[in-house]
């Protein structure tokens, strides 16, 4: 080791030295270092402080942040329960809104049926529509071949009517001949037969007492022919006489121009005369007839008057439209109209057995009344009286 | 054969009565003529002589024109009151009527035998009242 510890310990210093320099080295560099060092903790420091600051800074912000989240949990749990409120009635809109998509499925059902019966509809009502045009084009067919019926029946009626006027015109002339044929057969024949037969007698006779006997009965046979002809002479003027004078005749003067006529009868019987002209005073008639109908109907009562009862007779007249109705009631015999209807007005019948009963002035009356086409009837209770009715027409 | 006893006129007029009179007169008929006004006259007889066979007429001689009641209303009558007869009545209408409508009407009555239209023969009296 001599030389080597020589040589090492050289080495040695050397790097001692070395290590020296580098201490040195390092001492300055940790001087630097240092007083970096010390800079940096005066930095530090300072840092520090800041930090401290920015601690208290932070501590007081944490406070603040700590009041704060306490504001958000408070808040939070409001929320919640907030939140479970509206999941409450979350749920409960939706269970409705479950019900309503059922509603509205069944609506949505429903709405498809009507469509499907409103398709159907349309298509029915366009039949309708088309029956309808149809019934429509028939109806106004209808109409045209209705006016040409109505045009038709009116023709009907009009000659259904002139028929009607015809016939009532030809079952009057009818009834007239029938009522003519009877007259010749009943009214003239009898005198005639008994006039031949008497003839015949008269030839046959030898014994002059006998002949002279059946002389005067041929006298008054042929006089009853001469009064029949000379009635139905007259019934046949007062029938052919178209010309005849209507006048403004008073009904009161000729009633009592009548009376005046048979005022020996009137006081026989102590009639009382009931007299009214006050509701249609005047008639447009023939004087004559007017007169032979007062004669008539006042004689028949008189004629034909209860035994032993006051006779009332009672005449009077109504306007009825443009008619005057005249009537003429007495309390006498009455006649039996369910037997004797159709013969009262006919020439030589005769309902009671009176004497001077001879069947013509009933059968004149109407006779003259129909002329002036008015009409004549009579109501009647046997043993109550008779009213008789003559209506003058066209009076107004 | 049954003799007839009773003979009835029912009729009116004067002339032709006392004319049949006359003429029956001179026929063989025996028996009673009572004559009638008209047929009111006639049935009330009817009537007050019912069951009196003796009285009651065999055979009636019938006018159709005649007051009060015609010779129709006596037909009505007697139609409703013949089967309380037990004697039979002929019926003739003798009428001066030449209406074909009343002839027609008395035809469809059995009770009326015939319708004799005036003036009557005395040849046809003779005839009827031989009948009887």
């Amino acid at each position: 080791m001599a030389p080597d510890i020589n040589k090492t310990f050289l080495e040695q210093a050397n790097e001692l030295i070395k290590v020296n320099e580098e201490l040195a080295f390092q001492n300055s560099e940790k001087e630097k270092r240092s007083s970096e060092l010390l800079l940096a903790n005066k930095e530090l420091l300072y840092q520090n402080e800041e930090k401290e600051k920015r601690a208290a800074e932070l501590i007081l912000a944490n406070k603040e942040l700590q009041f704060q989240n306490e504001e958000k949990e408070k808040r939070a749990a409001e929320l919640i329960l907030a939140n479970m409120e509206l999941a409450y009635q979350n749920e409960e809109k939706e269970k409705r809104a479950a019900e309503l998509l059922i509603a509205n499925q069944e609506l949505l059902y429903q709405n498809e049926e009507k469509e499907k019966r409103a398709a159907e509809l349309i298509l029915a009502n366009k039949e309708f529509h088309f029956q309808n045009e149809e019934k429509e084009k028939r109806a106004a067919e209808l109409i045209i071949a209705n006016i040409e019926l109505a045009y038709q029946n009116d023709e009907k009626e009009k000659r259904a009517e002139e028929a009607v006027i015809i016939n009532k015109e030809l079952a009057r002339q009818k009834k007239q001949l029938e009522d003519f044929c009877n007259i010749i057969s009943h009214n003239l024949r009898a005198p005639l037969v008994n006039i031949s037969m008497l003839v015949d007698f008269i030839t046959e006779s030898n014994d002059e007492g006998e002949q002279s006997l059946l002389r005067e009965k041929l006298t008054i046979a042929t006089g009853n022919l001469n009064e029949v002809f000379n009635e139905l002479v007259e019934s046949l003027q007062v029938k052919q006489d178209l010309d005849i004078i209507s006048e403004k005749l008073s009904f009161h003067d000729y009633l009592n121009k009548v009376c005046e006529g048979l005022q020996g009868q009137i006081s026989k019987s102590h009639a009382i005369m009931d007299i009214d002209f006050s509701s249609a005073p005047l008639v447009n008639f023939p004087a004559q007839y007017l007169k032979s109908i007062f004669h008539n109907f006042i004689s028949n009562s008189l004629k034909y008057q209860f035994p032993d009862r006051q006779l009332i007779i009672k005449v009077k007249t109504i306007q009825k439209n443009s008619s005057i109705i005249l009537s003429v009631e007495d309390n006498g015999l009455g006649i039996d109209l369910s037997r004797h209807k159709d013969n009262l007005f006919k020439i030589r019948k005769v309902f009671h057995e009176h004497p001077d009963a001879k069947g013509f002035g009933l059968f004149i009356t109407k006779t003259q009344v129909e002329a002036l086409d008015g009409q004549i009837w009579v109501e009647s209770v046997v043993e109550k009286g008779s009213t008789f009715f003559v209506e003058f027409v066209n009076q107004i | 054969m049954i003799k007839i006893k009773n003979l009835w006129l029912v009729d009116d007029d004067e002339i032709f009565v006392f004319l049949t009179k006359k003429t029956i007169l001179k026929t063989s008929f025996e028996g009673n003529v009572t004559v009638f006004n008209n047929g009111k006259q006639a049935l009330d007889a009817l009537v007050n002589n019912k069951g009196n066979d003796e009285l009651l007429p065999g055979i009636i001689f019938l006018d159709l024109s005649m007051p009060v009641m015609d010779g129709w209303g006596f037909l009505e009558e007697f139609i409703l009151m013949k089967h309380k007869f037990e004697v039979p009545i002929t019926i003739y209408i003798v009428s001066s009527s030449v209406s074909p409508h009343e002839i027609e009407r008395a035809k469809g009555m059995s009770e009326v035998l015939d319708f004799i239209i005036k003036p009557v023969s005395r040849e046809r009296f003779i005839e009827i009242i031989k009948d009887l």
